[in-house]
């Protein structure tokens, strides 16, 4: 994901995360650290959640969404300083929680070019995606909807990050165009394309599989 | 707008609308006049709008169920704990810390000048091997200046003997003189030469009676 700025159209930014970055920037600049430390547990507890609900959609591991989450913040307060005013600080916080999650898959693959699958005791293959607890559906219908499931996530991921990252925005996140184009720093009109792209590749690949 | 001819929606166009329409952006009017008459467009709409409920599908039913109050509370507690660490006000988690007189003995002045012992190994080898290499020449520089006597009836070489006491090495130029003695000799085709071999060489009897 690009570093650009762009987006000015951002729906409007509320007034209590405006005021919170400023203070905290000023803070910071003033080295008044511990002040700023303060202030942003505030901010910290307004996005917390739907920063790890867009991890939690990437990563599925929970001990990751964990510390991707805990790095989105960290980077965050880093750069706090260097943060512009004219990209809302929501679409900065999930720009960066999208790279380190991006960053973490790459790792994990990197690493799993080198490791054996783990096995457990029952001779499966062990993944990441925990089982979910509760159903209220029949296990017959349970086990069709979890296979439906894990086939689709595969041809989603199967999408370029780009067109991934647009997805899960626009479909499971319910983004306008305009806050993905804040989010990715890319114009709106970049924006359409990659979801045009991304469905259209969907469909092509879902027909091709006989669903 | 939409069109690329005049028959039906295509493709791109039918999922520029879909995303219009998501967008909460209106249509154009020859769009909504053209899927309002058109059924095989109006069909092509809806499947595209079911893949897009299908994706939405594809999410975990209690993916937002795993995101509860208390472990969010742990995550945030987590975050400002690194951060306070950041900024100073916490201390790192330790799981041993050595006493204080421990933690002294790694003096910054040796750590700035860690090459400084490694350079003077260097040399100190660099010497020792000058050294020994000057020492070797000096031997051999001696050597030349040995005096020897010519032995006429056996017709070799010999040590003077007031000379041999002077010099430093006596020992080693007098094996060498041994040896080369012993070499001439298995050179030579007579046997009476090898006599001082012989003579050197102890028997099983003596050493039977030296035993006993």
């Amino acid at each position: 994901m690009s570093g650009q700025t762009s987006a000015s159209s951002f729906p409007v930014e509320p007034d209590s995360d405006v005021s919170a970055v400023a203070e905290i920037k000023s803070l910071l600049v003033r080295g008044a650290k511990e002040r700023a430390k303060e202030q942003y547990e505030g901010l910290v507890a307004r996005h917390q959640h739907r920063i790890s609900r867009i991890a939690l959609r990437y990563l599925k591991n929970e001990a990751d969404v964990d510390e991707a989450v805990q790095d989105t913040f960290l980077k965050a307060f880093i750069h706090l300083p260097s943060h512009e005013k004219k990209v809302p600080f929501i679409a900065w916080l999930i720009r960066i929680a999208i790279n380190s999650c991006l960053d973490r898959i790459k790792a994990k693959s990197r690493r799993s070019r080198w490791m054996m699958p783990l096995i457990d005791l029952s001779g499966n293959e062990r993944t990441d995606i925990a089982e979910p607890v509760t159903r209220n559906q029949n296990p017959e219908e349970e086990l069709l909807a979890k296979e439906q499931r894990t086939r689709l996530n595969t041809i989603i991921r199967r999408l370029p990050e780009r067109q991934q990252a647009v997805l899960m925005l626009s479909v499971f996140e319910s983004a306008t165009t305009q806050e993905i184009s804040a989010i990715m720093g890319v114009s709106e009109a970049t924006v359409r394309v990659h979801q045009f792209r991304a469905i259209r590749r969907l469909q092509k690949w879902i027909r091709r599989e006989h669903w | 707008m939409w069109f690329k001819n005049s028959q039906h929606l295509n493709d791109t166009t039918l999922t520029q609308a879909y995303l219009e329409s998501r967008n909460g952006n209106p249509w154009s009017q020859s769009t909504t006049d053209h899927l309002i008459t058109c059924e095989d467009c109006a069909k092509k709409y809806a499947r595209l709008t079911t893949l897009v409920h299908a994706i939405k599908l594809a999410e975990e039913p209690d993916l937002l169920a795993r995101i509860t109050s208390e472990r969010l509370s742990r995550q945030r507690q987590r975050i400002m704990h690194r951060i306070g660490i950041m900024v100073g006000s916490e201390l790192p988690a330790s799981i041993l810390r050595f006493p204080a007189f421990f933690t002294q003995t790694t003096t910054s002045r040796f750590n700035n000048h860690r090459w400084l012992a490694a350079s003077m190994v260097a040399a100190g080898l660099f010497l020792g091997v000058i050294g020994g290499q000057l020492f070797d020449l000096a031997q051999i520089s001696n050597l030349g200046s040995i005096p020897f006597v010519q032995d006429t009836t056996k017709n070799i070489l010999i040590l003077e003997p007031d000379q041999a006491s002077q010099t430093n090495n006596t020992y080693d130029q007098i094996d060498i003189m041994t040896f080369s003695e012993i070499e001439i000799a298995l050179e030579a085709s007579s046997e009476t030469e090898l006599y001082t071999l012989d003579i050197m060489t102890p028997r099983v009897y003596e050493i039977a009676i030296n035993a006993q």
